[in-house]
C-alpha cells in the first residue's frame, strides 16, 4: 500500500489485515499509522520517509499468532521530521515473531522516540531490535529507544537488541533494554492476595500491553482486552 | 470458631529442614507474639502456612477454621481470611498499584465494586496509613522505599479484612510515626475480631498492640507458650536463658559464605 500525505495534511490510518504500507509524508504533513493485528502473522514492511516538521505516530498492537517479521525502515530526510513507534506484542504458544525497527537521522534537528514491550508466554520467542542512526550532518538530533520484554514460562524467550549508531556529534542518544523473568516470588505475593494463577498472570500481561488500547477504538479496545484474556487462559 | 491449629508441623526448604515438629494453636480474637533468634523458622511457619511452593511440608498439618488449608492453594488460603504481611514485599513490574488492589478486592466479591466505591475506599484507606494518593498509580511496591512498601502491605490488609492476619517484622524500616499508624490500624482491625501472629525483634511494636500471648520458637519448634511477660524478658536478656532454663541448646543458623571478591579471596577463604 502506497500513501502520500500532501504538504500540511494531517491523515489517519488503520491498517487490520497485514498488510504492508510504504509512505511519504511532505512537508508540515502528520500521519497516524496504526496496526491492530490478530490474524495469523506474516512478514510486513513497513518503510517511509519524512520530509521538513512533518510528524509519524506508529502505533502497534500486535496479538497476531505464528511465525512473522515486522521490518520498518523510517528516513528522517528533513528538519524538524519527528517520528515516533508504539508497540505491544503478545507471544503465545510456539510463536516466533521478531521486530525490526531502524529509524535514520539523515537531518539536523529530527527526533524519533520508539517504545517496544513484549509478552512471552509458553514457548514462544520474541525479538525487538532497534537500530537508531544519527547520520553525519544530523547535529542536535535527538534519538531514544526503550525495550521491555517479560518471559513467563520456561521454554518462552525474549530477545531486546537496542541500538545506536552516531555518526555526528552534539546530538541526545539514550537507549535502554530490560527482559525480565517472571519469579516465583512475584507470582505467589500475588497469589497470597486471592488471585488465581491466571488472575495473577493476566494482571502482569494488561500492565504491559493494556496501555496501547488507549489509541484505538472502543471496539479493537474490546478485543485487546479479550485476546488478553483468551490468551492468558490457555 | 476460626482457629488456626498446627500439629507436629515438619518444613523442608532446599532440602534442609527447618520446621521440627511446630505445635502451636491461634485461637480466635488472639493477639500473640512470636518471638526467637534469627534463622530458627519463625519466617519459614509464615510461609508454609501460606503455601510458598519453596517451603515443603514433609509431615503434620495446618487446619484453619476446621478446614485442611495444606490441600489449598494460596489464592484459596487468602480467600478464607489468612493474611501475611512480608518481611520483604516483591517488586513486580508492569502491575499498577490501584489496578492490584481493585483485583484482589473484586475476587473476594459476587460482583465487582463500581469505580466510586472502590476509590472512596482506596481513598480513605491511603489517608489513614499516610501515604500519599499518588502513589495508588505507581507500580506494584516497584521503586517503594523499605517503609513504603510495609505501609502498602498493611493497606492491603485493611482492604482484604482477613480473619488472622501474620505480620512478618512489618515494624523494620520505618519511622517512629509511621510505626504508630501501622499499630493504629493493627489495633483497629483486631478491636473488630481479627487475629494475629506477630513477628519483631523490637518491643516497641509489641508495646503498641498489646499481645496477649507470646510464644518463643527455637530450634524449629515452639518452645514456649505464655503471656506477654515474655516480650519484657526477651527484650531484656535475649535468648541465653531458655538454655540455662530449658536445657535447650540454640543452634547458630548457618551462614553461607559468600565472597564477591578475586579468585585469590576465594583461595584464601577455603584455606
Amino acid at each position: 500500500m502506497n500513501i502520500l500525505v500532501k504538504a500540511n495534511e494531517i491523515k489517519e490510518l488503520l491498517i487490520t489485515d497485514n498488510s504492508s504500507v510504504n509512505f511519504v509524508i511532505e512537508n508540515n504533513g502528520s500521519l497516524l499509522l496504526k496496526y491492530a493485528m490478530f490474524l495469523d502473522s506474516k512478514n510486513i514492511d513497513i518503510s517511509g520517509s519524512l520530509n521538513k516538521n512533518s510528524t509519524l505516530k506508529t502505533v502497534v498492537a500486535d496479538f497476531s499468532n505464528g511465525v512473522g517479521k515486522i521490518h520498518a525502515n523510517i528516513e528522517l530526510n528533513e528538519e524538524g521530521a519527528n517520528a515516533t513507534w508504539d508497540l505491544a506484542s503478545l507471544a503465545t504458544n510456539k510463536d516466533k515473531k521478531e521486530f525490526d525497527i531502524s529509524f535514520i537521522h539523515n537531518k539536523n534537528n529530527t527526533f524519533a522516540n520508539m517504545n517496544n514491550y513484549g509478552v512471552a508466554l509458553n514457548s514462544s520467542r520474541l525479538v525487538f531490535s532497534g537500530i537508531n542512526h544519527i547520520k553525519k550532518n544530523a547535529k542536535k538530533s535527538n534519538t531514544n529507544q526503550n525495550a521491555k520484554i517479560i518471559v513467563f514460562d520456561k521454554d518462552a524467550s525474549g530477545k531486546a537488541n537496542p541500538i545506536l549508531k552516531i555518526d555526528e556529534n552534539d546530538v541526545l542518544a539514550s537507549h535502554a533494554a530490560i527482559v525480565g523473568r517472571l519469579n516465583d516470588e512475584h507470582l505467589f505475593y500475588l497469589k497470597s492476595r486471592g488471585l488465581t494463577e491466571i488472575e495473577a498472570k493476566a494482571l502482569i500481561v494488561e500492565g504491559y500491553l493494556k496501555p496501547i488500547a488507549n489509541y484505538f477504538n472502543d471496539d479493537i479496545k474490546e478485543s485487546i482486552n479479550n485476546k488478553i484474556m483468551e490468551k492468558c487462559h490457555v | 470458631m476460626k482457629n488456626l491449629v498446627i500439629k507436629n508441623l515438619h518444613v523442608n526448604v532446599e532440602g534442609k529442614e527447618i520446621l521440627k515438629g511446630v505445635n502451636l494453636t491461634i485461637n480466635e480474637g488472639d493477639n500473640v507474639a512470636l518471638l526467637g533468634p534469627n534463622g530458627h523458622g519463625k519466617s519459614t511457619l509464615f510461609m508454609a502456612i501460606m503455601g510458598h511452593p519453596k517451603y515443603k511440608i514433609t509431615e503434620g498439618s495446618i487446619t484453619f477454621d476446621n478446614k485442611d488449608i495444606l490441600n489449598m492453594s494460596t489464592d484459596e488460603r487468602s480467600k478464607l481470611g489468612l493474611f501475611l504481611g512480608l518481611q520483604n514485599p516483591s517488586e513486580v513490574p508492569g502491575v499498577n498499584n490501584s489496578d492490584f488492589l481493585k483485583n484482589i478486592m473484586n475476587v473476594r466479591r459476587e460482583k465487582p465494586m463500581t469505580l466510586f466505591t472502590f476509590y472512596k475506599e482506596l481513598e480513605n484507606s491511603y489517608k489513614e496509613m499516610g501515604i500519599p494518593f499518588e502513589m495508588a498509580n505507581r507500580n506494584l511496591n516497584e521503586g517503594f522505599s523499605g517503609g513504603e512498601k510495609k505501609r502498602n502491605e498493611i493497606l492491603q490488609m485493611n482492604l482484604l479484612n482477613p480473619s488472622l492476619s501474620m505480620l512478618d517484622e512489618i515494624d523494620s524500616g520505618l519511622d517512629v510515626d509511621a510505626i504508630n499508624v501501622v499499630a493504629n490500624a493493627i489495633n483497629k482491625k483486631h478491636q473488630n475480631g481479627m487475629s494475629l501472629l506477630v513477628i519483631s525483634h523490637y518491643a516497641r511494636l509489641f508495646d503498641l498492640i498489646h499481645p496477649n500471648r507470646a510464644v518463643i520458637m527455637v530450634n524449629g519448634k515452639i518452645v514456649l507458650d505464655g503471656d506477654a511477660t515474655l516480650i519484657k524478658r526477651v527484650d531484656k536478656e535475649g535468648y541465653e536463658w531458655i538454655k540455662n532454663e530449658l536445657g535447650i541448646e540454640i543452634t547458630k543458623p548457618e551462614i553461607n559464605k559468600k565472597s564477591i571478591g578475586v579468585c585469590a579471596t576465594k583461595v584464601a577463604m577455603k584455606k
